[in-house]
């Protein structure tokens, strides 16, 4: 074909794409703010060896904003409904008082919607400092209970489930297994501490046994060996479970199989709460780990998951609310109307009481999902789903 | 009527629009596709015994008559292709093209095309039915294309995408878009009335049925599902059955458990009967005194007593048994 006739048929394919799109080009843009942290210690890989051990094959890049780039891309196919286009804006920055610049530049670009992938203390900040402004705030990656109780914001959304969320999980899974004696160990962490509260709390509402919570730390030290030694640490016990709260992950790792007694694992490393994982088969995720694994070759992790979950959430907000303007869609957001299709089972939707996102957690191994909590048979007078979680007779929070 | 003569005459269009819903004579055999199992399990609809498991390629879902029921239509999806099974041989005789990981998929009624939805790839693929070849591929149908319902004058299609929650109306003579409307959530599979009026389509996620306008595609109204001890989260509705005068849709409910039965006209549940655990494809008997569904979670199929509104058998099948079809 000569070369002035193809770019003919080039310009006429371009004239058809756009008709067929109901001339989509014409739309509004709604940018969606992305802020992260140049450095997370969430996401470093491990110094001290050559590979990242934690992770079965080698890895990059594990930042969230991946989750992100596969919503943007779905959102296209939404364009035509929401009568939007959407786009994505992201600033990483160096610690919570960079992010309040970005977002006050970003918000006079007309930006107010906006996903946070931070730790626990970067979000409060960030959220406190925020409260009085036109902007709305979506937390993918936090876990802490503080941002949902006493440290809640009304324009602060939690994507990520709570700790107690995930610890809530275990602990309807060891009941139901009848392993209701734990042996808890600990780690020297804050988010330590944090995650024994929360599964302290988790055993005390659903009846499991804390036989005693061992403090352990990282190291051969023989004159600390019982603190460091899987047989001193686990021994001189009567327990059916260990559960393990370590945040940094390396200690945790050699606890399965290592126990004193033959004992299930649960927590950091055994049986994992996790908002997602490659192995979850059910509910259309396959489909969803096929389009993330082809656009990043890569599995698909919690944090992409809650990325590409709450721009799928504002997304069709808009789409249904049948308006862009953010009070509106914020209202929506938090009406009984919300359904959102997060690829786990139930259709999602968010808790007026503390803007937490209501979702099934996977409790996994590293390669298999064993089952998804809420546990059968737990049940709630009103949805199931409030049977993990801070629900709204417990919540300190108060908009 | 017999086999031979029926074979003879599907070939013109009158004909299968007449008689292809009315063929009373067929063998008798339930058809039902296991997704895991990568077999077809044939079962005799009066003993209500095995007779042959069949295999096909990798993951079998849904499955369609094809000139006259003398062949049965199968999606591979794993395999990519729909294969063509042959009643009377209990064969498979042939392969036809289907784009990537076929789905669902819907002949039109005069058996020129058929189209399917490629889930994994946001299209629609259009077959010659005489070739088996691929005439073109559609793109812009959303994300996860799932439920394909030709309209009963085979102008247009209506497509379900599973994760815009939207119905796009598409033209699959010319692959044109014509509209989108947005439905419930997880709209997974649709049925046209026989009258050409009103497209039904279910909201797996939702709990729902959305009912559309067939014509100008305006949203009409909605079927709920409600039942003491059966929570919203628990209620999946997704494949349907319809009696041919249009009066009566039963309605297959997931994880609930249960078929609903609804009366068309005033959009309302009559009855709810139990079958299997996450049941999913139905499909009644030409005399419509029988529906048979299957249950995927259970790998079984109920038999349902439509009078009598109440399970009368179920027969093991293979693993994950997804859709089921009757030729009587």
């Amino acid at each position: 074909m000569p070369l002035f006739l193809r770019i003919v048929s080039a310009l006429l394919i371009a004239i058809s794409a756009s008709k067929s799109s109901f001339g989509n080009d014409e739309l509004p843009i709604t940018t969606i703010g992305y802020l992260d942290l140049i450095k997370d210690v969430r996401y470093e890989d491990w110094g001290i060896h050559p590979v990242d051990i934690r992770s079965a094959t080698a890895i990059v890049d594990r930042r969230a904003y991946a989750g992100a780039q596969l919503a943007v891309e779905e959102l296209k196919q939404f364009t035509r409904i929401a009568k939007t286009r959407f786009a994505l804006q992201r600033e990483q920055v160096g610690d919570a008082a960079e992010m309040l610049t970005s977002i006050n530049l970003l918000r006079k670009t007309g930006i107010q919607f906006f996903l946070i992938d931070a730790p626990d203390a970067v979000v409060a900040e960030v959220a406190m400092q925020t409260r009085d402004q036109d902007v709305y705030l979506f937390n993918t990656t936090a876990t802490g209970d503080e941002l949902r109780n006493e440290h809640c914001q009304q324009h602060l959304f939690h994507i990520a489930a709570s700790r107690s969320m995930l610890s809530d999980s275990v602990a309807q899974y060891l009941v139901a297994q009848k392993w209701n004696r734990v042996l808890v160990l600990r780690g020297p962490l804050p988010e330590d501490i944090k995650m024994t509260q929360a599964f302290q709390r988790s055993s005390a509402h659903f009846g499991l046994t804390i036989k005693e919570i061992r403090d352990f730390v990282l190291g051969n030290d023989p004159r600390a060996r019982e603190t460091n030694d899987l047989n001193f640490l686990t021994g001189n016990a009567n327990y059916d479970a260990v559960f393990i709260s370590d945040a940094d992950g390396e200690f945790s790792l050699g606890v399965p199989y290592a126990t004193q007694k033959p004992a299930a694992v649960a927590g950091a490393s055994g049986i994992v709460p996790r908002v997602w994982h490659w192995s979850y088969l059910r509910h259309g995720a396959p489909q969803v780990h096929g389009r993330f694994e082809r656009m990043h070759g890569r599995r698909m992790g919690e944090a992409d998951w809650g990325a590409w979950v709450a721009l799928k959430t504002i997304g069709m907000a808009i789409a249904r609310a049948k308006t862009t303007n953010p009070v509106e869609v914020a209202a929506y957001l938090r009406s009984d109307k919300l359904r959102i299709d997060g690829s786990k089972g139930p259709g999602l939707s968010i808790r007026p009481w503390d803007n937490q996102l209501r979702q099934p957690v996977l409790l996994t191994t590293e390669d298999w999902t064993i089952t998804r909590a809420p546990i059968k048979g737990f049940k709630h007078r009103t949805n199931d789903l409030d049977t993990i979680g801070h629900g709204e007779r417990d919540t300190t929070c108060k908009f | 009527m017999n086999r031979i003569l029926l074979s003879l005459a599907s070939s013109t269009y009158i004909f299968v629009l007449l008689t292809a819903p009315v063929c009373a004579d067929g063998t008798g055999h339930i058809f039902v596709s296991n997704e895991m199992g990568n077999t077809i399990t044939v079962i005799d609809g009066k003993t209500f015994e095995v007779i042959k498991t069949i295999p096909t390629g990798e993951r079998p879902r849904d499955m369609r008559w094809h000139k006259g029921n003398t062949q049965l239509l199968i999606a591979s999806s794993g395999s990519d292709r729909i294969e063509v099974l042959d009643i009377a041989k209990l064969e498979i005789i042939d392969f036809l093209e289907a784009g990537e990981d076929p789905e669902i998929f819907s002949i039109d009624p005069s058996g020129k095309i058929l189209v399917a939805a490629n889930e994994d790839d946001n299209e629609v693929t259009v077959t010659n039915l005489d070739t088996g070849k691929r005439i073109r591929t559609i793109e812009d149908v959303g994300i996860e294309p799932e439920g394909i319902t030709f309209r009963n004058d085979g102008k247009l299609v209506f497509v379900t995408s599973e994760v815009t929650n939207t119905i796009i109306i598409v033209d699959p003579w010319s692959g044109e878009i014509l509209d989108e409307v947005l439905v419930g959530n997880r709209p997974r599979r649709g049925i046209v009335t026989p009258d050409d009026r009103e497209y039904w389509v279910t909201n797996e996620l939702g709990g729902t049925v959305t009912i559309l306008d067939a014509q100008n595609f305006e949203v009409l109204g909605e079927v709920v599902f409600e039942k003491r001890g059966m929570r919203e989260g628990d209620i999946n509705p997704v494949d349907f059955a319809m009696t041919k005068d249009g009066k009566t849709a039963y309605i297959t409910l997931g994880r609930a458990r249960h078929v609903a039965i609804v009366d068309v006209a005033s959009r309302e549940v009559t009855d709810y009967v139990l079958a299997g655990d996450r049941v999913w494809g139905a499909a009644l008997t030409s005399d419509e005194k029988f529906l048979v569904v299957t249950n995927g979670a259970s790998d079984d199929v109920t038999i349902i007593d439509t009078i009598k509104k109440v399970a009368v058998n179920s027969i093991a099948v293979g693993r994950t048994p997804h859709t089921v079809r009757i030729d009587d």
